[in-house]
Parts: C-alpha cells; structure tokens; sequence
C-alpha cells in the first residue's frame, strides 16, 4: 500500500518534472541577456544574448521592451577591415544550435531609449519566433562597452 | 569512317590537355592580378595621418599638433554605432588602464564619421562614458572627410533608414601616430584591452 502510493507519487513527480521539459524543449530558449550602460540622449542602446534552439530551426523575428522605442534585429558582416551592419527581419535559431548576440556580431538595437541604461540595472525583454513561444528575460545592464555579459 | 573519327575523337581531350596551361594561367592572372594592382595601389596610397582641424567636446580647435610629444591613438567611428565603436573604446581606455605609466604618453581620440549627428556635446557625453581621458573629436563635413582621408578610413552611409535612423559602414580599425607625426601601426579594434595594451607597449618602445 505505502509502497504502491510511493510508487504512484514517484511517477507523478517523474511526469510534473517531464512535462514543462518537454514544452521547454519545443521551442528555443533566451539565455546571458545583457546590455551596456548608455547615457547620451538620442543615442541607441543594444541587446545581446544567447538563443539555444529548440528540437526544430527557427527564426528569431523581433525582441519587444519598453526601455525604447523600436528594438531592431541586426545581422553584422565584418568585410575586412570594415564592419556592414543592417537591419534583418529574423536572424536564424538553428535546431539543438545557438543564435550568439554579441557585440561584435548580430545583435538587436534599441533605438530612442525612454531612460538612460544604467550599469548595474536589469529590464525585461521579450524575444519572438516564427514558431516557438515568446520567451521574455530579464536583461542586465553591463558597463559601457563592456565585452561580455555582466557577472 | 570510323578511322577517321578516331583521330578526331583523340584529338579533342588532346587539344583539351593543351589548353590547360593556357587556361591555368589565365586563372592564376585573374588571381594574382587584383593583388598586384592592390599592392601597388596601396604603396603609391599617401602614407596614413597628416593634418586635421577638428573640434574638441569643450569647443577648443585642435589639430594633429595638439598634444605634443604624445603618441596618438585614433579611432574613427560614431556614436549610434550600436556594437563595435563601444567596444574599442572601451579596449582603448582599458588598454592605456592595463599599462600604468607608459599610458602617460599615449592620447586617445575617437572621431566622428557622422558630424550630422554628433555634436560635440553628444561626443563629450559619449566619450566621457568609457573613461576621462579620451578625447571626442567632431567638425564640418568637410573636416570630417579630409581627415577620413589622410587617415585611410572609408565611411559609407548605409541606404535606408529614414531621416536620424541610418546606419554607417566605416573601417573599423585603431590608429598609432608617433609623436613626430608619423604612422606608428595599426590594431584590431576586436581582439580584447589586454591584446591592446600588449601590442601598445611594443609599439611605443
């Protein structure tokens, strides 16, 4: 009796753990979402993050916050020495692979800031695919210029 | 008849064989043409650096001869310039914080490629965000292009983008003048302060 109800509650528990898996798992997740301080008026902002694919590819079709404006997806092509950056409609989140936001690459620009970005701050941002579920991160405010993600 | 097609027939690939070395060197040109002409077009080019007259974010006109005795570092770039403009400066002031003392020698200036939107207040506020001592250079149009010029720098506006919205296509890259005015190197403005601040202290031996 105990045993059997042990048994029972052991796969209830094995179920409740699977099941939010498996609905994380069909669609890409949003990870190490960041952003640099900047204070100039008029100036844009960037987001950066990292974007692990779900079981199928996607398309990461438009990130969403209120800390400005437009937020804008763009694709970097380095030519050389000179950098080509322009605006994408979707930026590709290969299955079981990564979408890398980083600063010297893809990234999404935040243009007309309402506030400044303070280092140290956080704001939630939420990003959209062409078939996963919307996913919304908090996003942490590094140094300006900083590198990499904020500790 | 077939005696006489087998000779054709052996003709053809042989005609083939003989045209391979023509065709190869006509691809080896094709190759190795556009790199002569870049070499000798970049040896002809005028050496980098050179004169400007631009504006300071305080308003002072200042000059390649501003900073006497002191080794330039340059970069051009603008500030709605969401990704690799930031990063070098912040490699830059890093980079002159990783070397102490030797960083004396050394000032840093970052130029504008887009005078349109950056005044020298926006540069002041720009620049004053990475660190105090690098310097936000901003002036007419025609300043701008004339030291774009003699710095080797390409700037492009992007098409598209409507009205404050529109990007810039420049080369990305961290200029060393000596102090006597000279072309002291170049760096990637992408590889780290640390990779900076070591290739610096060589290059101001």
């Amino acid at each position: 009796m105990t045993g059997r109800r042990c048994g029972s509650a052991a796969l209830a528990l094995v179920l409740a753990a699977f099941v939010p898996v498996a609905a994380l798992a069909a669609g890409p997740t949003v990870e190490r979402a960041w952003s640099r301080a900047m204070a100039v008026p008029g100036v844009p902002g960037a987001i950066f993050a990292t974007i692990r694919g779900g079981d199928t590819s996607d398309l990461l079709v438009g990130v969403d916050t209120k800390v400005a404006a437009t937020a804008t997806l763009h694709r970097m092509d380095m030519d050389g020495e000179a950098m080509r950056m322009r605006p994408t409609k979707a930026l590709r989140v290969p299955a079981h692979g990564e979408l890398v936001l980083d600063p010297g690459g893809d990234h999404v620009m935040l243009d007309g800031l309402s506030r400044p970005l303070v280092q140290g701050e956080t704001f939630p941002a939420t990003f959209r695919f062409a078939h996963g579920a919307p996913v919304t991160v908090i996003v942490k405010v590094g140094r300006p210029g900083a590198d990499e993600p904020p500790k | 008849m077939a005696v006489e097609e087998k000779p054709a027939e052996d003709g053809t690939p042989s005609l083939l064989i003989a045209l391979v070395p023509i065709l190869f060197s006509v691809v080896l040109l094709a190759v190795t043409v556009p790199h002569l002409w870049r070499a000798s077009a970049m040896d002809m080019r005028a050496p980098i650096g050179g004169p400007f007259s631009l504006v300071a974010s305080d308003g002072r006109t200042v000059t390649e001869k501003s900073w006497p005795g002191r080794f330039l570092l340059i970069y051009f770039g603008y500030t709605h310039c969401p990704a690799a403009c930031p990063t070098a400066l912040a490699d830059m002031q890093g980079a002159l914080d990783a070397m102490g003392r030797a960083a004396d020698r050394i000032q840093p200036v970052f130029v504008t490629v887009d005078p349109a939107r950056d005044g020298r207040e926006t540069m002041g506020r720009y620049v004053a965000m990475f660190g105090p001592h690098i310097e936000g250079l901003t002036g007419s149009a025609d300043a701008i292009a004339s030291a774009e010029r003699n710095y080797g720098i390409e700037v492009r506006r992007l098409p598209g983008g409507t009205g404050d919205a529109y990007a810039m296509e420049h080369s990305s890259v961290i200029l060393l003048m000596r102090p006597d005015g000279t072309f002291g190197g170049s760096f990637r403005a992408d590889e780290g302060s640390a990779r900076l601040a070591r290739d610096l202290s060589a290059a101001i031996r």
